[in-house]
């Protein structure tokens, strides 16, 4: 999504523009649901058993 | 699709929720976002449609179809643009009702589960409290047996649909004295419930559309026979339904992410940079050609999960995997 925004330039900023909320709504999902430090937690464990 | 994990009934289903998605949401959905909040209607319509029991029993309305129905639902829902509407819909779907699925007796079931597939009741899951995310061991709500009813105490946090929703699906303490894991249930809370109330909608910085709550339980009242599944085996099931929502949020961040190249691939098509379109510069093709190389490949993990599932097998490294690629 950062580059998405990135490239959509100024425009990608600007909240009548898709990417501006995607860029948001984004955030959330390394976190929701079980974060991204909590997800390589579970990958690392499996990996030794 | 030409894929080796969807058939000619998926590849339907998705031309279906795709439609739907682009005539009766993205015209309309930046309403929602202002109000904060998905319209019933809304929700009601895809129910008819049949987009709210892709999963369950054909008894109750639903079509009885596997994790791969689930991952159709949220990748077309995802792209969307509407963060806020797909989650909605998701932890109705994927999230809050597959305990009721799983663990629901007869009783339960029939009482709860064609108002749940036709979207005239909204659900919500209420596990996370302030200080208990993912380590579903440390919550501190409780709920004690008094008689043929539960007494239930506590404060749940950051609960999607938990402002407009009718039906929550409740985590709590019944034995304090074991290890967490051996002594949590989970039960059914309908909203106008005494003692339960919504403590605050919280304000997000994305997911506007969506309801988000804090839930708060001061000796609210529920019939003994709301438990869900057995005393003090609740952890196992909300152990079990993460490998779920993990893979339709994967899925969710799928569709999303492949919209976004396609927004970008128009936008940088047509916008015109020294003497060309950006699309000209070589930075900007080979970016985006690897970002859809990722997307590609965590699309197809997401895939190859939702077929794990539906052969019964484990897949909770794999779509961990995928949840880090997101």
């Amino acid at each position: 999504m950062y580059d998405c925004l990135q490239f959509h330039g100024g425009f990608g900023y600007i909240r009548e523009s898709a990417i501006e909320r995607m860029y948001r709504d984004a955030r959330i999902q390394t976190i929701g649901g079980g974060a991204t430090e909590v997800m390589l937690e579970e990958v690392s464990k499996r990996m030794v058993n | 699709m030409n894929s080796i994990y969807f058939t000619e009934e998926h590849n339907m289903l998705r031309d279906q929720i795709r439609r739907f998605v682009e005539q009766r949401v993205m015209p309309v959905a930046e309403k929602w976002e202002e109000a904060g909040k998905v319209p019933r209607e809304i929700l009601q319509e895809m129910g008819e449609l049949g987009l709210l029991g892709i999963r369950y029993s054909a008894d109750f309305g639903g079509s009885e179809m596997g994790a791969l129905g689930s991952v159709i639902l949220a990748e077309e829902l995802g792209r969307s643009t509407f963060g806020g509407f797909t989650v909605t819909v998701m932890v109705h779907t994927d999230m809050a009702s597959p305990h009721l699925d799983n663990f629901g007796n007869e009783e339960q079931l029939s009482k709860y589960m064609p108002d749940i597939i036709s979207g005239k009741k909204i659900v919500g899951v209420a596990v996370t409290e302030p200080d208990a995310g993912s380590d579903v061991a440390a919550m501190r709500t409780r709920a004690v047996k008094d008689g043929d009813e539960y007494v239930l105490n506590g404060t749940k946090m950051f609960i999607t649909n938990g402002v407009y929703g009718d039906i929550f699906f409740v985590a709590a303490k019944t034995d304090v004295d074991v290890k967490a894991s051996r002594g949590v249930s989970i039960f059914v809370v309908e909203k106008d419930t005494p003692g339960f109330s919504v403590g605050k909608k919280l304000d997000k910085m994305g997911w506007l559309s969506s309801d988000t709550a804090e839930l708060i339980f001061d000796n609210c009242r529920i019939p003994a026979e709301n438990l869900l599944g057995e005393e003090n085996k609740g952890f196992y099931s909300i152990m079990r339904n993460f490998q779920n929502e993990r893979l339709v949020l994967a899925a969710q961040s799928m569709g999303e992410a492949s919209k976004a190249i396609e927004l970008t691939l128009e936008y940088v098509t047509t916008r015109k940079a020294f003497g060309g379109v950006l699309f000209d510069k070589q930075v900007i093709r080979q970016r985006l050609a690897s970002l859809a190389a990722r997307v590609e490949a965590g699309k197809q993990l997401v895939y190859h999960c939702a077929w794990l599932d539906e052969q019964g097998l484990d897949y909770i490294k794999e779509v961990s995997m995928a949840s880090l690629l997101l």
